[in-house]
């Protein structure tokens, strides 16, 4: 009569928990009926063999109630005590049999409370216990689920990457399957194994949810492999998926910017140039389309005039917090091909006069640098970078430059990891917000010690990329200096030329027939004229055009 | 859909250039009106016409467009002081004219009662007469923006609201007004440009057709029997029974930014 109870009590509660989690979370409560139906006289039985029966019904009385109760509590929504008890049945040598059961148990647990980083190295022992024993349970392809899905929602995917590193294929839950391949796949290619990469992302069913990731990783995989038909092909694939998706999904922009960036692999200028033009003005890859975009104008050799329509935007006031030393190199190379010197002087000086101070402070930071201070300047700067999202204020003041600064924590490696440290900072402050009891009881301990290992290891490694995009960024730096050099000898030889053509009365000849006139543009029906006067408009971003024309033959 | 022609040509036309009819590919004009993204987007950067912590000082005439006797001419000038783009406080006064308007005139010279032996005159040349007005304003610039005039010219101007407290003078003594008005700046340049005001003031003013004591008007100059005989000297404002006046008026001023 009692273990019937057991079971109809969860039943009557399962409705009002599944809702109260049915839009973000997996359905936990179903998941903790489900335990409840596997009646613990199961496993007790498999006990009985060793001990009498005065025992064993003792034992297994003891092991039923506290499980039970375990269980009872989470269905009632008791989840601090739940998690204690549970997290104390982990340490119990009577209860090893059932340790990912409970594990599993304390995980969802955890879940529900919110602790999702605690939750998923719960689920990770499960896991890393399951492979130790040789045994495969349906704990492990749960426990990988729910890991699955706490690495997405905590943007940190290094222990689901470990774990698939250790698993097969068939220990993964049949549904998320195509989860699996493409996280492998993602292993593959950090291993710098593209083409392996590129076969395990095609694995992915083209009804998953991971299909469009995939097929952009399989394009990634094969445009690193220097495979460009193939790596156009999966792109092509990814835009036609998501075409009903609306003009600015970001996989079909991402689709478009990587076939710009493979047929400007190719040297398929034109073509480069076609796909980068379809790059919606309003998604964040428009900015860096339109640079990339003039580069291939540049090495075409054909729309000087095109490309210079194109800088005037990226050097506008709204992009000044940019590191963009390359784009005024790029656009005094445009003007060097042009002949336009007076030009081409103006953007050389600007250069020097941006990035000059960039970097010797940068060298200067570099030199005295302790490992702490990387990090130090990089909460710093995202400090600053928020406030500023805020429109407020910066809040401190950093030793390197805004600009690199916002280049760096802008660097995908380190701005997930700034998002993750968020999200453990958050934890932590949930897990301060709970009762005394729970902080100081076992669980409490081992949660503030899993985020508190997790914040110092992320730490560690946000100083560390740091460190290295630094490195990289003094590296290109000193490059973009001897361009600069080299750009201003060729610009003075180019002045030297023109006055010496101009003395000998030659390639000058057209100025005395059209000194007097003036220029004039044709302007398509629909299309207003605005003369640029020196101040930048949001609306006007990617709409300017270049009149002047080639100084030379 | 609007096409932005950037005319870096007036730097580069140097001795080299070419005179050309440049015909811009189609692919390259605008195809769409939405914005690139920002995290805090802002409309204009880098403007010609900045007023964040400048001065604004102006000089200039307008004219009451409701003002039944008197003259509607009036002169005046302006002090503003701008906390940033958007926020500022403006000091502004005007003189009026002096005088009759025509319907004073007509009204002075005319018999109230011309079917009949008696005579009833209102002598509204000896009505108290507002003389001027001081208001300190708030002064709102929610839009800065720019018009192409011709097609080698671009004006920059913005639009602005006003709310504010003052006095009028009417005939030597002044009373509290509540002002509330709306105007627009063209700007020529950076530092010069117009405003055009347009304002509605409310005041504790004064019915010129009753007396304080609710008697007869103290302008009425009557024949009438039994009526107080009119004594040809300036009103003051207490004589007449106050009441509240709105006056809708319209400026403009040059303005010099410093």
């Amino acid at each position: 009569m009692r273990k019937v109870c057991t079971l109809l009590i969860p039943i009557f509660l399962l409705s009002s928990v599944a809702d109260a989690n049915s839009n973000e979370l997996p359905n936990l409560s179903e998941e903790i009926v489900q335990q409840l139906d596997q009646p613990e006289y199961v496993v007790a039985q498999s006990k009985s063999k060793r001990s009498s029966k005065r025992q064993r019904r003792r034992r297994r009385s003891t092991k039923v109630d506290l499980l039970a109760k375990a269980k009872k509590l989470a269905v009632d929504k008791q989840y601090e005590k739940s998690s204690q008890l549970l997290f104390s049945l982990t340490r119990s040598s009577k209860y090893r049999k059932d340790n990912s059961q409970i594990k599993y148990i304390l995980g969802l647990m955890l879940m529900e409370m919110g602790l999702y980083q605690v939750a998923s190295f719960v689920f990770y022992d499960v896991i890393s216990g399951e492979i130790r024993s040789g045994r495969t349970t349906k704990y492990l392809r749960q426990s990988l689920g729910k890991l699955s899905f706490l690495s997405n929602a905590l943007d940190s995917d290094v222990l689901l990457k470990y774990t698939i590193s250790k698993i097969k294929v068939k220990d993964f839950p049949s549904e998320k399957k195509d989860l699996f391949y493409y996280r492998l796949g993602e292993l593959r290619m950090k291993e710098k194994r593209y083409t392996q990469a590129a076969k395990i992302f095609s694995r992915v069913d083209a009804d998953s949810l991971v299909y469009p990731k995939a097929l952009y990783k399989m394009g990634l995989a094969y445009s690193e492999s220097r495979r460009g038909g193939k790596a156009l092909a999966a792109f092509n694939e990814l835009l036609q998926v998501s075409e009903k998706k609306g003009v600015t999904d970001s996989n079909r922009v991402n689709a478009l910017l990587s076939m710009a960036r493979v047929y400007y692999q190719n040297k398929k200028w034109d073509k480069a140039i076609e796909y980068y033009r379809q790059i919606p003005r309003d998604t964040w890859q428009w900015h860096d389309s339109l640079f990339e975009q003039s580069w291939a104008m540049l090495r075409s050799g054909r729309y000087f005039r095109s490309a210079l329509s194109n800088f005037h935007t990226l050097h506008s006031s709204y992009y000044e917090d940019r590191y963009a030393p390359e784009s005024l190199l790029l656009r005094g190379m445009v003007y060097l091909f042009i002949c336009r010197y007076d030009e081409m002087d103006k953007v050389l000086n600007l250069f020097d006069k941006i990035y000059k101070p960039v970097n010797s402070k940068l060298r200067r930071f570099s030199n005295s640098a302790s490992s702490k201070s990387y990090l130090d300047e990089i909460r710093k700067g995202e400090a600053n970078y928020q406030a500023a999202r805020n429109q407020q204020e910066a809040k401190h003041t950093t030793r390197l430059p805004k600009l690199v600064l916002n280049e760096i924590i802008g660097r995908p490696n380190i701005r997930r990891n700034l998002n993750y440290l968020n999200a453990l900072d958050g934890e932590m402050a949930r897990v301060k917000r709970l009762t005394i009891e729970w902080q100081t009881s076992g669980i409490g301990k081992y949660a503030k010690r899993v985020i508190d290992k997790r914040m110092k290891s992320t730490n560690s490694v946000i100083g560390k990329q740091a460190r290295n995009h630094l490195r990289r960024i003094k590296s290109e730096l000193r490059d973009f200096f001897e361009q600069s050099d080299f750009l201003k000898f060729e610009m003075t030889s180019g002045k030297k030329e023109s006055l010496r053509k101009e003395i000998a009365g030659k390639g000058v000849l057209k100025k005395q027939i059209t000194d007097d006139e003036s220029r004039s543009f044709f302007i398509g029906n629909g299309f207003e004229y605005w003369p640029y006067q020196g101040e930048y408009w949001l609306d006007e971003l990617g709409n300017y055009h270049y009149v002047g024309v080639q100084a030379c033959e | 859909m609007k096409i932005v022609f950037l005319v870096l040509c007036s730097l580069l036309m140097s001795a080299q250039a070419l005179a050309v009819t440049i015909e811009f590919p189609e692919e390259e004009l605008a195809r769409e009106s939405v914005l690139p993204v920002f995290e805090n987007a802002t409309a204009v950067k880098s403007r010609l016409v900045p007023t964040a912590k400048r001065f604004e000082l102006g000089i200039g005439g307008g004219f009451a467009m409701n003002e039944p006797f008197f003259e509607t001419a009036r002169f005046g000038g302006h002090v503003a002081y701008h906390f940033n783009e958007t926020h500022g406080i403006l000091l502004n006064g005007q003189l009026y004219a002096d005088g009759l308007g025509n319907n004073g005139k007509s009204l002075a010279n005319t018999d109230l009662l011309p079917n009949s032996a008696d005579t009833t005159y209102l002598r509204m040349e000896f009505a108290p007469q507002p003389a001027y007005h001081f208001f300190a304003n708030y002064q709102i610039t929610p839009y800065y923006g720019k018009i192409s005039v011709f097609k080698d010219f671009v004006m920059n101007l913005s639009l602005y609201g006003l709310l504010g407290l003052g006095v009028v003078d009417i005939g030597g003594e002044t009373t509290p007004a509540l002002n509330i008005g709306m105007g627009q700046k063209f700007y020529f340049s950076k530092k010069w440009g117009i405003r055009a005001d347009m304002g509605l003031m409310a005041y504790e003013g004064v019915n010129f057709f009753k007396a304080s004591n609710g008697g007869s008007s103290p302008l009425a100059d009557s024949t009438v029997a039994g009526s107080t005989p009119f004594v040809a000297s300036q009103k003051t404002a207490s004589e007449f029974e106050r009441q509240i006046n709105y006056d809708l008026h319209l400026s403009l001023a040059v303005i010099i930014l410093l």
